[in-house]
């Protein structure tokens, strides 16, 4: 097999290759892209995107009627992945049905805390988001890359198959299709493509929901990634509970969603199932648990990276990797070698890694990072300030799970706000 | 002899005022030495400086039982020896030619002297002797931090 | 897919996958480093630019960025200079003619050359800073009427520690180049200078407003050349230095080669000193 060569020296006056330079995404396949749709000028199509002007196809399903939803992206061969409890949390798994859902629970979270309560009604997806996020199905943290035989000591090199999938992803925050889509521009767009997570993502098939409840740590108000989901789902729906009626608005963002949307049993839509729904979500807005002043961060971290919060953090900081572990957008990956005790077939497969352990930057065997504090600061640097230089976006979608899942409740949000208010006092 | 076809190259002669230049021209002979020559012994009186015009010279520490060490090697334009300046006026290493050099060689105790009535130009000398111990030690300790060894 | 001058135009899984070479020459330059060339089994040779690395894979036991330090008019042999300091280069050191193993790469923006077109080049070199840049003078030399006064320093341990010893000396019995050899500590068969590279700037003769030089070594050692050819008049966007870091793909997407913005992988190793002096000066980073 022919390997193509590498990148060519540049002329150290031409424009070197930043990744931000690989110019706006463009998603890797023909099908349409969730949250768009091509659309034939000459004839009207049932529905476009929000902003194009149209006709949005919409239908309000009961909430007896919801597990058709289920049955359609079953027949249509789609594996159902969505938020369900397990040990005391809500975690993203297989969905057989309806049922599977966390109904009637929510979640209480804050600076390293999260607990599930019930509900006082029968919500489906009355909570916000766990320590689980859909990278878990498109960048797993466990995949084979290749096997190596050998033989007399020649060496056969040969690339190991990327299992086909086809899931859906039943409930996914805005926060999420906003992480999601910081994936799609690393491992799809920037001039190498992971087909791992290409053939994953390439047939999802999305169904987002509108949070009608802010989570104690969510801040995506902040980081302008929420809560309503605008664009890059398939289908979109928001739950409305009142005491005589338990429904979905449902809005379709793609031509797949369309298919499925045509297929459920529903109502139309009214005027006021629309401003219902937009004032769910002003409700979940203005009612975040964090906030984070976002302008100019980047240039505000990279001009303070001896500043002595860092220090202050650092004494806090575990370097337990759970934030990276949460992290929805995070990507570190590290490889791995086995071979089998004949000594003849070496497996290497790659695995998720975090900057904050001491081997990640490990340099002919001494760690360039030792301290806690240069990883707590790599981290957060690299989420909140390079990251804009690397995909042209931030890294962060203020989900908040750091914050929930840091043991000891470190906040970036408030890390940043030190930073933020201690300007004027450093000079 | 003339001094002024190195001036440039010397930080010392370069910093001397055309008066102060025709004063250690005054004091200056040039020598030349072959491969090997030894321009001073560790521990003897240090009554002449150099300055090298062309060639290497190396400083270089004697231990019993082992052929001599060098520590540093300097070349066109150095200061050769700076304990001339201070007391006890002793040099603490040797130092040889490494090949063909050329060097300017001045009197140290006819410029301690001119030193002790000018003390403009003692200032200065001194500024300039100091500047080199600085540059050596900085060197000298990127030396010491074996910055090339295997961890 | 927007696309992009240079960039490698497939799938991560065929990126990661490696190609088998064989060792065809096993040479020790000093007691922990060696001089390995190989050649593809399949005979498609590796087109490379001066500064590019590769990826190394010994099987079974793991994969490490090796600079390429072979001469690139003449890519069909590949030429990896290693030194022994990890399991792996400790495998990759102790390899035989005949041993196989697996190459992916090149990868890396490499040295600008073509910058010092026309100028004047310094080339400095610390300990195994020395590899990485040999292809540059090997590269130079083959077309030396492109360039104007080209300068080599190289500052080592000790004088058991010089690499290419045989090369040094005929690149000393040239006239169209200059070299100064340093140690930092001598032996009793050295005659050579003793002392820190930065001590044999003033033995060159560039002009330094039509310098280009190009550092290699531990990170203090450029920063203190750096500095030096600076005071000099040197431009600092005219200095070039390769950063080390960890790296486990070398395309991109496993985080680890990150220095401040850049990935080293992809936007380095060789990058102008005038964009890295800042992140050089952060302990940590």
């Amino acid at each position: 097999m022919k390997l193509r060569t590498g990148w060519r020296s540049r002329d150290a006056g031409a424009v070197r290759p930043g990744l931000h330079d690989f110019g706006p995404y463009r998603p890797p396949n023909a099908r349409l892209a969730p949250g768009s749709i091509t659309r034939n000028t000459d004839q009207p199509v049932l529905g476009t995107v929000a902003g194009h002007g149209g006709i949005l196809s919409q239908t309000v399903v009961d909430r007896s009627d919801i597990g058709v939803l289920f049955d359609v992206l079953v027949s249509d061969g789609y594996t159902i992945m969505g938020p369900t409890v397990h040990d005391q949390a809500i975690v993203y798994d297989r969905l057989d049905g309806v049922d599977d859902l966390p109904i009637g629970w929510t979640d209480e979270q804050d600076g390293g805390k999260y607990r599930l309560l019930p509900r006082p009604d029968q919500a489906l997806f009355g909570y916000a988001v766990g320590q689980h996020s859909w990278k878990k199905f498109l960048f797993p943290a466990r995949s084979t890359l290749f096997q190596v035989k050998r033989d007399n000591g020649s060496l056969e090199f040969v690339q190991s198959e990327v299992p086909e999938v086809r899931y859906a992803f039943l409930g996914v925050r805005a926060c999420e299709l906003a992480a999601i889509a910081v994936q799609d521009r690393v491992f799809l767009g920037s001039g190498v493509v992971d087909t791992t997570y290409q053939t994953a993502r390439r047939d999802v098939f999305t169904v987002g929901v509108n949070c009608a409840v802010a989570g104690g740590t969510c801040f995506c108000v902040s980081m302008d990634t929420g809560p309503r989901c605008t664009s890059d789902y398939d289908l979109v729906l928001t739950e409305v509970i009142d005491f005589d009626r338990h429904e979905f608005v449902l809005e379709a963002g793609s031509e797949a969603g369309e298919t499925v949307l045509l297929r459920l049993p529903g109502r139309l839509v009214s005027d006021s199932d629309e401003a219902r729904v937009d004032r769910i979500v002003e409700e979940t807005a203005s009612s975040m648990g964090r906030s984070m002043e976002k302008a100019g961060i980047k240039e505000l971290l990279l001009a303070n990276l001896e500043h002595p919060r860092w220090d202050d953090v650092a004494e806090r900081c575990l370097a337990c990797t759970n934030c990276t572990l949460v992290c929805p957008t995070c990507f570190c990956s590290t490889t791995e070698d086995a071979v089998t005790l004949d000594g003849n077939l070496a497996t290497r497969s790659r695995r998720w890694d975090s900057c904050f352990t001491m081997d990640f930057s490990s340099l002919h065997g001494v760690p360039v990072r030792s301290s806690t504090k240069s990883r707590y600061r790599q981290w957060m640097t690299h989420k909140l300030a390079t990251w804009y230089d690397q995909f042209g976006s931030s890294g962060c979608v203020g989900c908040g799970r750091c914050i929930t899942w840091c043991p000891v409740g470190i906040d970036i949000t408030e890390e940043v706000a030190a930073i933020r208010a201690s300007q004027e006092v450093i000079t | 002899m003339n001094l002024r076809s190195i001036r440039e190259s010397s930080e010392l002669l370069k910093r001397l005022s055309n008066t102060e230049l025709e004063f250690f021209e005054s004091v200056s002979r040039e020598i030349h030495l072959v491969d090997g020559a030894i321009l001073f012994e560790e521990g003897s009186v240090a009554d002449t400086f150099f300055i090298i015009v062309t060639g290497k010279v190396g400083l270089e520490l004697t231990t019993p039982g082992r052929a001599p060490m060098v520590i540093q090697t300097l070349g066109p334009g150095d200061l050769v020896g700076v304990s001339w300046f201070f007391t006890p006026h002793r040099w603490n290493w040797s130092a040889r030619a490494f090949g063909e050099t050329d060097l300017v060689a001045f009197d140290a105790i006819e410029v301690r002297h001119k030193c002790e009535a000018d003390r403009d130009l003692a200032l200065e000398v001194l500024g300039v002797v100091a500047e080199e111990v600085v540059r050596r030690l900085h060197r000298t300790r990127i030396q010491l931090l074996d910055l090339y060894r295997n961890t | 897919m927007a696309s992009v001058v240079g960039s490698i135009d497939s799938d991560c899984a065929e990126a990661m996958l490696p190609r088998p070479f064989r060792v065809t020459s096993q040479h020790a330059e000093t007691k922990d480093t060696v001089t390995l060339e190989l050649e593809p089994e399949d005979g498609e040779a590796v087109p490379f630019a001066p500064g590019q690395f590769t990826m190394f894979y010994v099987f079974g036991i793991g994969e490490v960025p090796l600079s390429i330090s072979g001469d690139p008019h003449h890519p069909e042999t590949l030429v990896h200079t290693v030194r022994s300091v990890g399991a792996v280069t400790a495998a990759i050191a102790g390899l035989r003619i005949g041993d196989r193993i697996g190459i992916r790469g090149p990868y890396g923006v490499g040295w600008p050359v073509e910058q010092a077109e026309g100028r004047d080049l310094v080339v400095a070199a610390g300990g195994i800073g020395l590899a990485p840049l040999r292809p540059v003078v090997l590269d130079v030399l083959a077309r030396r009427d492109r360039f104007g006064v080209v300068s080599i320093i190289y500052g080592s341990r000790s004088p058991v520690d010089l690499l290419f010893a045989e090369e040094l000396h005929s690149w000393r019995s040239r006239f169209d180049m200059e070299i100064e050899v340093t140690v930092d500590r001598s032996d009793e068969t050295w005659f050579g200078d003793v002392g820190v590279v930065t001590g044999l700037l003033p033995r060159i003769s560039f002009d330094p407003p039509r310098t280009v030089a190009m550092l290699c070594g531990p990170e203090i050692m450029m920063k203190v050349v750096a500095n030096e050819l600076a005071s000099r008049g040197v431009a600092p966007d005219r200095v070039h230095v390769s950063v080390e870091r960890n790296m486990k793909c070398a395309i991109g997407f496993c985080g680890h080669c990150q220095f401040g913005r850049d990935f080293l992988c992809r936007q380095g190793p060789v990058l102008p000193y005038a964009q890295v002096a800042d992140r050089l000066r952060v302990p940590e980073l």
